[in-house]
């Protein structure tokens, strides 16, 4: 599904829009391919996904996915879209710190990996032995992880990457960016990623600036 | 998958706090069916025990001495009658005809062989208009063709029986509905001729003492074997608006006639009681909102302490209402078990009550406790409704 922005002000950016090439401006990412949106911190990087993913409404302009504008999607078609056709992966990771990281992972909804699957993307990330441990007791790097994984367990056509690797040593965002194409490409999916500037990961990505 | 989900919003429930909310809305729902209970059971006493409606008063002429001296009994005169129907606020008046004939009554063999040999007894009947007699009107007739003639007697007639003749005797008690299926036989005498036919007692009433045959059958027996010619009435029965106005007791007074006010007293007493209940009943209702306003914030409460869990579920797919399901059900459950709990503690203070009653000589025609757990279901719906309304309503809020 093809998304395309235009003239996009967010409300709390409106007094400092820089020169970027999306707000306030047209802007269109196709199906298939792979963005990565480059920006300092509060230049409105999670802001942008968080309005293509339906829960932020407060801007101005038209952000269309497909034929639907998205402010106007019903909260029953977001659920399903999030099911079956936008996987995101949040900033703020959004894992249950009570549940189990093989529970956090078989929770998500649409979710179509199979146990051994779910096994080996954590072991080829490093974390199979804390599948069975609560949430809570895993660092920030384990965390983004097994977020990871849930992100990559159901169907998608568009991934959202909001700082994937933040918490990541080099090596294993490069292990990360694997797994992302492993999903990715058979799917013929979409992703927008951000970052704070590095493009370390992101090889073949189409940069654009905020 | 489902249970994962309800575990993870219901995990922040207070047990402490919740037993409190739900001790208040069992209390309120207790309350409020005990109140319909007593309610009911306070209305079928009365409803049951006059066959003269409510708001009837019988008048009659103080006995003075000259009427012992003439043999004659002070009677009403057509001109004093045309003037009470003229008063203000009656809305009719009837006159009693006595029987002028010889009565016995006999009770029915197999009920001797029961109550022992005593009910054999000389009687007088009396009979107003039909329209002032309030009992359904197949039950209330008779004619030449009948075999048995209803009756009313005054229900201090069972009082007595059973609070001091029976328990002297040694004999048991008998409850009014026992009575009703009991027939007797009814002796009449005059102008040298004899008549049996059967009787039934049909119904009690407080306000009169006398016992009351249909008009037909006083018209009878009164062309077949009374001595007397046309009487002129000693009573009358009135039908009033305000039967227990001050000014209708003074003027009645002023006019040397006798009101029966003491019963009068006794049915202004029941409408307190009456009064009283509804007042229990709605302070029952009040507490039961009272209740369901604690729910809810209880509700709320839980929900609010799940903000986190409630917007990531819906961010990462799940729709509001599997997310605000686990709280429907959880409502649902609760109110449930309030509901039985109240419902089963209703249930045994109507066996209470019931033995309270038959212990003072009250017999409640139908002791089912139906319509007070029914009201009561009627409110735990309400309360549910409301409950899971509002926390659906919050899971969506809290999902944006």
């Amino acid at each position: 599904m093809k998304i395309h922005l235009h003239h996009i002000i967010p409300a709390p950016l409106k007094e400092q829009l820089g020169d970027g090439s999306v707000w306030n401006r047209d802007t269109v990412f196709e199906p298939s391919a792979h963005y990565l949106v480059r920006a300092d911190s509060g230049k409105g990087k999670s802001t942008l996904l968080n309005i293509l993913y339906g829960i932020r409404k407060d801007y101005t302009g038209h952000a269309n996915y497909g034929n639907h504008e998205v402010h106007k999607i019903s909260d029953d078609e977001w659920s399903k879209i999030r099911s079956l056709e936008i996987s995101y992966l949040f900033q703020d990771l959004r894992l249950f710190p009570a549940l189990t990281a093989m529970e956090n992972i078989q929770l998500k909804p649409g979710n179509i990996l199979y146990k051994n699957e779910i096994e080996y993307y954590a072991d080829k990330l490093g974390v199979s032995n804390q599948l069975k441990k609560p949430c809570s007791k895993l660092s920030l790097g384990q965390q983004q992880r097994i977020a990871l994984i849930r992100a990559l367990s159901q169907r998608f056509e568009w991934l959202f990457l909001d700082e994937p690797f933040s918490h990541l040593d080099k090596n294993n965002a490069m292990i990360a960016m694997e797994c992302i194409m492993e999903r990715c490409g058979p799917m013929k999916a979409g992703i927008l990623a951000t970052s704070l500037g590095d493009q370390n990961g992101f090889d073949h990505f189409q940069i654009i600036d905020l | 998958m489902k249970n994962k989900i309800a575990a993870l919003l219901l995990a922040k429930k207070r047990p402490l706090q919740l037993l409190l909310t739900l001790t208040g809305a069992f209390l309120g729902l207790l309350i409020f069916m005990g109140g319909v209970q007593v309610y009911l059971n306070i209305n079928r006493l009365i409803e049951k025990k006059d066959m003269l409606g409510g708001d009837y008063l019988v008048v009659s002429k103080k006995i003075q001495l000259v009427n012992t001296i003439t043999g004659k009994s002070p009677s009403f005169s057509e001109n004093e009658i045309q003037e009470l129907q003229q008063m203000q606020g009656m809305e009719s008046v009837g006159k009693f005809s006595v029987g002028t004939f010889r009565t016995k009554i006999e009770m029915d063999p197999n009920m001797a062989a029961f109550a022992g040999p005593a009910l054999k007894s000389d009687f007088f009947l009396e009979s107003v208009p039909d329209g002032f007699v309030d009992i359904e009107k197949e039950a209330w007739k008779w004619n030449s063709a009948s075999d048995e003639v209803p009756v009313i007697i005054p229900s201090d007639y069972m009082k007595l029986y059973n609070n001091a003749f029976a328990q002297s005797q040694n004999l048991p008690l008998i409850p009014e509905s026992l009575i009703k299926s009991v027939t007797f036989q009814l002796r009449i005498y005059g102008k040298g001729k004899e008549w049996a036919t059967n009787g039934r007692i049909a119904g009690f009433s407080e306000r009169i003492s006398t016992i009351l045959v249909p008009q037909s059958f006083m018209d009878f027996a009164n062309a077949n074997y009374g001595n007397a010619q046309d009487r002129k009435p000693s009573r009358l029965i009135l039908h009033s608006a305000d039967p227990t106005s001050p000014r209708l007791a003074r003027d009645m007074r002023s006019k040397g006639y006798e009101l029966n006010e003491e019963k009068l007293r006794s049915s202004e007493i029941n409408n307190i009681l009456q009064i009283v209940m509804s007042i229990v009943t709605g302070v029952g209702i009040l507490i039961v909102f009272l209740a369901i306003l604690g729910f809810i914030q209880y509700n709320q409460l839980m929900a609010y302490r799940s903000a986190y869990e409630i917007q990531t579920l819906h961010w990462l797919g799940f729709r509001v209402i599997q997310i605000s399901m686990p709280y429907i059900r959880f409502i649902l459950q609760s109110v449930s078990i309030t509901f039985i709990l109240a419902g089963i503690a209703v249930w045994i203070l109507q066996l209470v009550l019931e033995k309270v009653f038959l212990s003072r000589g009250f017999e409640i025609s139908n002791p089912s406790p139906a319509w007070a757990l029914l009201a009561g279901f009627v409110i735990s719906l309400l309360m549910a409704g409301i409950g899971c309304f509002s926390a659906h309503r919050q899971v969506k809020q809290l999902s944006k």
